[in-house]
């Protein structure tokens, strides 16, 4: 996926959890919503994704995901969080 | 804030139906089971830790806000002597059942916190299971919510005289669920039964009252939820027969739907319950502790 560092584990994600609500074309500003991926699916997304990679995103932080880019830097933080 | 045609979906379905399974005061939120196994004297638990708690005196004018069917209005004017109790609601069906109780001493508007004007100020102010409608979903995504709810706090410091104290009890979020079933158990549940309401996370609640009100008691209450939804349940299913007669299948089948899934959230620490008792910030010589030690 374009310009983002966890594109392709974020598109494994939602072919994982929900495959018919994969968009034809990914946009990494537009709200996940103009992409037909509801917020459900995004919540179960991430729980895909913290499996994968052993963290844990705080709520607070998971609610203000709105766009794919917004996703991506969710995981880069926790990610070099637990690398640090 | 929830609309009226929200508030409408959540508590105007028919009085009589909600007198089929909730507790004999018609308390539509979470009891306390401290010493009993029994759900009408869970209720009167609640209702005394908040009278107690806001320091209720049958001389004080108190505001009930999100009154339901008027149970703690009742309570304190039968049970403990108040003389001026003032409860406000939005939904019509709960305004028009306080009302035709005319329980002496009691009084009720229907109107939305937000236009609410109350001609004197009060003493004490209790709000139950009325915190969940305060923010809207889309406020809560948007990240609006600490805005809204601090708006909601200097309303009510500005409804009360000094000193006052506000009692406060909401759901509150703990854990996004991540399961699909879980997720969409409580999806439909918000989005069915109670549209427009969203639960608040408790530090959202705790950064809002600042500096309108300052955080005296805390206590969290997630098993006596789980333990409330689950006897509301029981008494549906109890009463299954006349609802489905009355009301239809669809709605009995909803409700065991939600009831059911209320359970399933406060069980496994999706969703809790908070009680906060909360006092104005004014300047208070009961505080000036190094005066009274020197005698001042």
């Amino acid at each position: 996926m374009t310009n983002l560092d966890h594109g392709d584990l974020i598109k494994e994600a939602l072919a994982f959890t929900a495959p018919e609500e994969m968009p034809q074309e990914f946009s990494p500003d537009s709200t996940l919503g103009e992409m037909g991926i509801s917020s459900i699916t995004a919540l179960e997304m991430a729980g895909y994704i913290e499996e994968k990679l052993s963290i844990v995103f705080p709520d607070d932080e998971l609610s203000q995901v709105n766009t794919l880019r917004d996703f991506d830097q969710l995981i880069r933080r926790h990610t070099l969080a637990t690398q640090e | 804030m929830s609309t009226r045609e929200d508030i409408a979906v959540t508590y105007d379905v028919a009085n009589d139906f909600f007198r089929l399974w909730l507790d004999e005061r018609m308390m539509y939120s979470c009891a306390l089971f401290e010493g009993t196994d029994d759900l009408e004297t869970a209720q009167l638990n609640k209702l005394r830790y908040f009278h107690d708690g806001v320091r209720v005196t049958p001389d004080k004018r108190v505001l009930d806000i999100g009154c339901g069917w008027g149970g703690n209005l009742e309570f304190l004017a039968r049970d403990m002597g108040v003389r001026d109790a003032v409860g406000i609601t939005l939904s019509e069906a709960q305004f028009e059942e306080v009302r035709a109780k005319a329980v002496p001493g009691v009084s009720v508007e229907c109107v939305s916190y937000k236009d609410y004007r109350p001609e004197q100020k009060f003493d004490a102010a209790i709000s139950i299971g009325m915190f969940e409608h305060v923010a809207t979903p889309e406020q809560a995504r948007s990240g609006e919510q600490i805005a809204v709810y601090r708006d909601y706090f200097r309303r009510v410091w500005e409804w009360t005289n000094p000193g006052s104290w506000f009692g406060l009890q909401s759901v509150i979020s703990l854990r996004i669920p991540r399961d699909r079933r879980d997720l969409h158990r409580l999806g439909w549940g918000t989005s069915t039964i109670f549209p427009g309401a969203i639960t608040p996370r408790l530090e959202a609640i705790m950064a809002s009252v600042n500096p309108y009100w300052e955080v005296m008691e805390v206590k969290t209450r997630r098993e006596h939820y789980a333990r409330t939804s689950a006897e509301w349940l029981r008494r549906l299913k109890g009463n299954e027969a006349a609802i489905r007669a009355r009301w239809g299948d669809e709605l009995f089948a909803d409700y065991v739907k939600y009831l059911g899934g209320c359970v399933m959230v406060f069980d496994k620490g999706y969703q809790s319950l908070v009680q906060i008792l909360l006092r104005r910030t004014d300047e208070r010589a009961d505080f000036d502790t190094l005066a009274k030690m020197e005698g001042k």
